[in-house]
């Protein structure tokens, strides 16, 4: 009788400390999650995300966006159009939902499919937010990595493409009515640059003092420059774009930076090792498809790929996954097909897996 | 008068939602009569010639894209629409 007292107390103490532990790491978990964001507010956000705010939305109102959709059209050259597709993203796509309309836009009205498709894959990569928060957080070589393979494999499968379904026209041309009108290029170029010159020395791991000084100097400059050449209705403009632009990226990011922190509490490291730690065909394929299906906000990549870079995952593996990932998801497929057809649309998914995961491969022999 | 055609572009991201919500503040107070309506598929979008999002077609032309209107920009375009 009393024994069987004894052996219930037990067992009910027993589950009371599994309880305890349970909750215990889920507290842990969720700690890892608002540690993460912590350390990710204070590093990065500051450091590299707010002057990139800023040079975006300096990029969304100065930069006379007909002047290059114009080499976008029915008419203009291939080798050209090819060319501006591929870099373009970098001033058309500051936000991720541009990308869909113009690439449909560039497809049925335009340039055609193959300089479509270049657009469709490297806008999400080369878009400057991107490019400085993957050099920032995961490295300067990822960074650059991720920029000059996007443009190179965007033109490749977009002529790779056009090759395949050779036989198709795009009818009507591409017109951009609206004529805005538009600053003298001196005016834009200079406060440009000194919005990036304000985002490199504020990274820059330079003495404090000096750091301060040379911001100190820069926007005073930009003080000057402003109130030069700069309207009060386009600054205001240009504070508007700015302040969009982060509200729309910004709380998803978050919500993507707690998520990378949890992922680094609750993955167990072995299976990161085991599936994408090392640098083979293999591990890169993994990369490319899960990247390609997963479906990622804008910027969100990055921090998930530096938590499974923490985990153990290579750097071939990681470039992989950049490269798949932001510029194919589940949903995006489906609208792709839509605009495409199923046909195409396949073809396009097969060769961005393809190509990613032999490019992370070359660049994990590096 | 007839009534006018107001299409707006967007996929649905907050800036798309700001521009349908300033088009429908200025709207209601001009006392427009006009049908205003959401386009969020890209085929019907390239179709009207949007090729930046968000966008605003008027009676079938498109008056503005790419940008978030400010409520002048807007009230401008209704006015040289009726007239």
């Amino acid at each position: 009788m009393e024994g069987t007292l004894e052996n219930s107390d037990n067992l009910v103490v027993q589950r009371a400390k599994d309880i305890r532990s349970e909750i215990m790491d889920l507290f842990s978990i969720l700690f890892s999650g608002v540690n993460a964001l912590q350390e990710y507010l204070l590093e990065h956000v500051l450091t590299c995300l707010v002057p990139a705010f800023f040079i975006a939305g300096a990029i969304a109102t100065f930069i006379a966006k007909e002047s290059v959709i114009r080499h976008l059209g029915a008419k203009a050259k291939k080798s050209i159009s090819y060319t501006v597709a591929s870099i373009s993203g970098a001033i058309l796509a500051v936000c991720s939902c541009t990308i869909l309309p113009l690439f449909t836009g560039i497809y049925k009205r335009g340039a055609g499919l193959g300089p479509a498709i270049t657009f469709l894959f490297s806008g999400p990569a080369i878009n400057l937010l991107a490019i400085i928060y993957s050099a920032g957080l995961l490295g300067f070589d990822i960074g650059i990595a991720r920029a000059v393979a996007a443009i190179l494999l965007s033109i490749i499968i977009g002529l790779t493409m056009d090759y395949l379904f050779r036989n198709e026209e795009s009818k009507g041309d591409l017109v951009f009515e609206e004529k805005t009108k538009t600053k003298p290029k001196i005016q834009i170029i200079s406060f440009i640059s000194i919005l990036v010159l304000i985002l490199v020395i504020d990274a820059a791991q330079i003495e404090l003092a000096i750091k301060i000084l040379l911001l100190t100097i820069l926007l005073f400059t930009l003080l000057i420059v402003l109130k030069l050449w700069y309207s009060k209705k386009e600054i205001e403009e240009w504070l508007n774009a700015t302040w969009n632009l982060a509200k729309q990226i910004v709380p998803l990011l978050l919500v993507g930076i707690f998520i990378a922190g949890v992922i680094t509490a609750i993955v167990p490291r072995e299976i990161i090792e085991n599936s994408v730690g090392e640098n083979s065909i293999t591990s890169n394929l993994i990369a490319s498809i899960f990247g390609a299906f997963m479906y990622f906000a804008t910027l969100t990549e990055v921090p998930i790929v530096k938590s499974l870079m923490v985990l153990g995952m290579d750097k071939g593996p990681a470039l992989a996954l950049l490269l798949a990932g932001p510029s194919l998801s589940l949903p995006s497929m489906l609208i792709i097909s839509k605009v495409l057809g199923l046909k195409k649309a396949v073809a396009y998914i097969f060769l961005v897996i393809i190509f990613s995961t032999l490019t992370g491969f070359v660049f994990g022999m590096l | 008068m007839v009534k006018m055609k107001i299409e707006i572009c967007g996929p649905g991201c907050p800036r798309c939602l700001s521009t349908e919500e300033i088009v429908r503040k200025v709207v209601k107070r001009m006392k427009v009569d006009a049908e205003i309506k959401k386009i969020s598929d890209f085929n019907t979008m390239a179709d009207l010639g949007v090729i930046m999002t968000p966008a605003i077609v008027v009676n079938g032309k498109v008056k503005i894209q790419g940008k978030i209107p400010t409520e002048e920009e807007v009230e401008k375009i209704l006015k040289d629409e009726i007239n």
